[in-house]
């Protein structure tokens, strides 16, 4: 180990950084690791340092005594080993004194979050620039032996489909059927059938300007190659010919800067009061931190070189098969009905030749594109643009948007290169990617299916019905305790329970279409998610949630009160089945009639003797309607000429009811037409509604619950002086509001 | 035609109803044209007066909107027919375009955009409880 030290051998060596210095000395010391640099005193002679085992540096400015303590710590390093290891491996991690939590977890960590990622990232790189590598090369597929052989077989295949088509040909001739159609198809077969055999030349022609166009850009990216000793080395001689594309995207984000000596330094230095103070190590949060934020930049540029390699082998496998399967496609070509066969016809099989081929090209040119850009991010030397710095020196914020930054650009712009591979990429790509899925989905699939139509029948018809009936009993009880049914938890009850009744016999009971279903099919599917909500969005989604889980509280079908109504309902369209000629009578007579007293007003004066007794009429028939409805004796009808009552249609409607109706003062009332219109059914509703009214009541203070008890708490707290302070979430309380006042869902776009 | 007493007796409970509901009421000829409606439909002065009389039951909100169709034909003695075609009239000029004047004020008059010094500590003291800039709007 180095270190600087200061204040050697004499009083002449003490720190004093106002002085005019002249140089610095550099040995070996456990001053330096603990971060304790001293600049020496001008009178301090080179040879005094040498003399001491040091190494003597001449006055330099401050950035480039950095730089050499920097080298000279460097050299120090035990190989392999990083400044930030040596954080890692300088923490304690013992049961006394107890430092097992922080040192060991940190330790843990290290492995986890920072060792893994980098491992994985490393691994993905490789792998990118080894596919990018082969898949623009057109030597991969000329070097194959194996394609010429299959494309061979699928050649003498497709050559007897030729035979066919022609005997097909000359049967449609001999019986007549042929006419333009058929004289195409025979030009189409015979130049095809000679075509055929250039197939795989015609397909290869198409995939090798592909990749030249790929090339083009390929090679304009200007990428160099550093050795571990720091020397740029030819690319060729680095990577086989290939270059490290994913290495020099790599460079503008590197997490691992984060991590270097002058960082870790920055980390540690705290300002208080204007006192620049250093800590011997790093905080225990900060250390995570920076493990956390450099593990995670890591896996997220390893999936996305991981992705884009992936992609590049599907599309030379994919290529492989589009030239395999060429002669088949061209034969396709001269029947119509065989051009349009999936995966293999001719239309299929243009159209995934032209955008697998050219998949490549697309994507280098993203690549360049991103390379055209790297330096404009990227700053050599201190890898971070001025814009996060704070004058001349870095800030540690500015270290972190310096990384991260760059981040999201260069690999945003990756994954958009990748989606056009995926699209690209074809068939092979995307089994590549879903192999797994399909394999377990199919296997998942029988098994949960089988199961769901089990447990559809047998949980979801029982445990349903049980559920309601459990529910009806217990929202009876919290109707009958008042306000002690919310406390006591009763109507929290009888909610829980309608819930289940409604979920057992509405579920499938099938996982696949659960939240948990869905989740694991999107992460292994690797789907990076849909979009994030924001916070606005979600509160008004639980809103939505609650007052349609409020709504769903109502009374049910199979509950008392609404079997009530469903009765009376009943027993009135009864009624009125039973007497409905008279009463259609009735009504056409009364419309004839007030036609017939229009007309005499009209005709006549209102006061005319003509229109009294045409009001008389009408009147006698509405009066007739109104004693049926009302089961009332009509005594008769009045003499329309005199106005005398007569008995005319005399008749008692006593009978016209359906037993009797008690009403909530006690008073016993015969249900007929007109009370059970006006008075049972409307008190039938009325019941409903109350009772929905107080179940969502309930509901929404149980929503609200966190709210109000941070109110009472806060008030309690603040001795009365405060009305208390509502902590919980504006959703909940929104929530509430909505649900008691029964309003609609404000739609604020 | 509706009488004066009856008349009377409308405006008194008229001014229970909320202040938005008033003026979109009062925003409408309702008297005149469920009057119209009557004559429309051959009823006589007496009949006219008791549609209004149930018009009005229902502004007020003392009749649910299902019994009011069956109450026109109790009350005013029409047939079924002819009561479900004057109630789908009325629905039409009168009820719906009180409704949506009335839906307007509501929209127009509920955020109070000027809030006083006090609302805005009384709302912080609260906690967030918005009522406080109501009681502007309930005094006007």
């Amino acid at each position: 180990m180095f270190i600087i030290l200061v204040g050697l051998f004499s009083p002449l060596a003490q720190v004093n950084a106002q002085e005019d210095l002249k140089g610095f000395c550099v040995t070996s010391s456990y001053n330096f690791i603990r971060g304790k640099k001293i600049e020496i005193a001008a009178e301090v002679k080179n040879s005094t340092c040498t003399n001491g085992g040091g190494r003597w540096f001449e006055t330099l400015p401050e950035a480039e005594r950095d730089k050499a303590a920097q080298e000279a710590a460097a050299a120090a390093t035990p190989a392999g080993s990083t400044p930030f290891e040596r954080q890692i491996n300088n923490l304690d991690c013992d049961y006394w004194p107890p430092t097992w939590f922080n040192g060991c977890l940190l330790k843990i960590s290290y492995n986890f979050f920072f060792q893994i990622p980098s491992l994985f990232l490393w691994l993905s790189a490789q792998f990118f620039d080894v596919m990018i590598d082969l898949g623009i090369k057109s030597t991969v597929t000329s070097d194959s032996g194996f394609i010429p052989a299959a494309w061979a077989v699928i050649r003498d295949l497709s050559n007897i489909f030729f035979i066919l088509i022609l005997l097909y040909i000359a049967i449609r001739t001999i019986l007549g059927l042929g006419g333009h159609e058929v004289k195409q198809m025979i030009a189409k077969v015979i130049i095809i059938a000679l075509l055929i055999n250039f197939s795989m030349f015609f397909t290869k022609v198409v995939i090798d300007s592909s990749n030249i166009l790929a090339l083009i850009f390929y090679n304009r990216v200007d990428v160099e190659v550093t050795s571990t000793d720091g020397i740029a080395v030819p690319t060729d001689a680095a990577l086989n010919g290939g270059k490290d594309i994913s290495g020099a995207m790599w460079k503008t984000f590197d997490a691992t800067r984060l991590i270097t000596d002058k960082n870790i330094k920055l980390l540690k230095t705290n300002i208080v009061d204007g006192k620049v103070t250093e800590e011997n190590n790093l905080s225990f949060s900060l250390t995570l931190g920076i493990m956390l934020f450099a593990g995670g930049i890591m896996l997220f540029a390893a999936y996305a070189f991981f992705v884009s390699g992936l992609m590049f082998i599907g599309r030379l496998l994919e290529l492989w098969v589009l030239i395999i399967f060429s002669p088949f496609a061209f034969m396709s070509w001269t029947v119509p009905k065989f051009a349009s066969i999936e995966y293999l016809g001719w239309d299929a099989w243009f159209k995934r030749l032209i955008s697998t081929a050219f998949m490549a090209p697309i994507f280098m040119f993203f690549i360049y594109l991103i390379f055209m850009l790297l330096p404009h991010i990227y700053e050599h030397g201190g890898g971070v643009k001025p814009i996060f710095s704070r004058g001349a020196t870095t800030t540690i914020l500015g270290a972190i948007l310096g990384i991260l930054i760059p981040a999201i650009i260069v690999m945003s712009m990756l994954l958009k290169a990748t989606q056009f591979a995926k699209k690209g990429g074809g068939q092979f790509g995307e089994v590549l990617l879903a192999g797994a899925k399909i394999a377990g989905g199919v296997a998942l699939g029988v098994a949960t299916g089988g199961t769901a139509l089990l447990a559809r029948g047998a949980i979801g018809g029982a445990g349903g019905f049980v559920a309601n009936k459990a529910a009806t009993g217990t929202n009876w009880v919290g109707s009958k305790m008042g306000k002690w049914g919310n406390r006591l938890g009763v109507n929290k009850l009888a909610s829980g329970l309608t819930s289940v009744g409604k979920a057992t016999q509405q579920s499938s009971f099938d996982i696949r279409a659960t939240g948990l279903g869905k989740t694991f099919a999107s992460k292994t599917g690797m789907s990076m998610g849909g979009p994030i909500r924001s916070i606005e969005q979600k509160n008004k989604e639980k809103v939505e949630k609650e007052k349609k889980r409020a709504d769903e509280l109502g009374v049910r079908a199979d509950e008392g009160l609404k079997q009530k109504l469903n009765k009376t309902e009943a027993d009135l369209q009864g009624l009125l089945n039973a007497n409905s000629k008279e009463l259609s009578d009735l009504d056409k007579l009364i419309t004839v009639r007030r036609q017939a007293l229009s007309d005499a007003n009209a005709q006549f004066g209102g006061n005319s003797p003509q229109a009294e007794k045409a009001g008389r009429d009408l009147n006698n028939y509405k009066n007739r309607k109104k004693a049926l409805k009302t089961g009332a004796n009509y005594a008769g009808d009045i003499d329309i000429n005199t106005g005398a009552t007569t008995t005319t249609n005399q008749k008692d409607y006593a009978s016209v009811n359906v037993g009797t109706y008690t009403d909530s003062a006690g008073v016993k009332h015969a249900r007929t037409i007109d009370y059970m219109e006006d008075i049972e059914i409307r008190d039938r509703k009325h019941d409903i509604e109350t009772e929905n009214r107080r179940r969502r009541v309930a509901f929404a203070y149980r929503t609200n619950k966190i709210n109000r008890w941070s109110k009472n708490l806060t008030k309690w707290g603040t001795l009365g002086i405060t009305n208390g302070f509502d902590l919980g979430s504006n959703a909940s309380r929104e929530a509430a509001h909505a649900i008691i006042m029964e309003s609609k869902i404000e739609d604020k776009k | 035609m509706i009488t004066e007493k009856s008349k009377n007796l409308i405006g008194e409970e008229m001014l229970s109803l909320p202040k938005e509901m008033r003026d979109a009421i009062n925003s409408f000829y309702w008297e005149k044209m469920s009057e119209e409606i009557g004559r429309k439909y051959l009823l006589n002065e007496n009949e006219i007066e008791t549609l209004q009389l149930e018009t009005a039951s229902f502004l007020l909100g003392l009749v649910d909107e299902d019994a009011y169709a069956g109450n026109i034909e109790d009350e005013v003695g029409t047939s079924k027919d002819e009561a479900k075609k004057i109630s789908e009239e009325i629905f039409q000029k009168i009820f719906t375009p009180i409704n949506n004047t009335f839906e307007e004020n509501i929209k127009k008059n509920m955020p109070n955009r000027n809030p006083n010094a006090e609302q805005n500590l009384n709302f912080i003291l609260s906690g967030g409880d918005y009522s406080v800039f109501m009681e502007e709007r309930n005094k006007s």
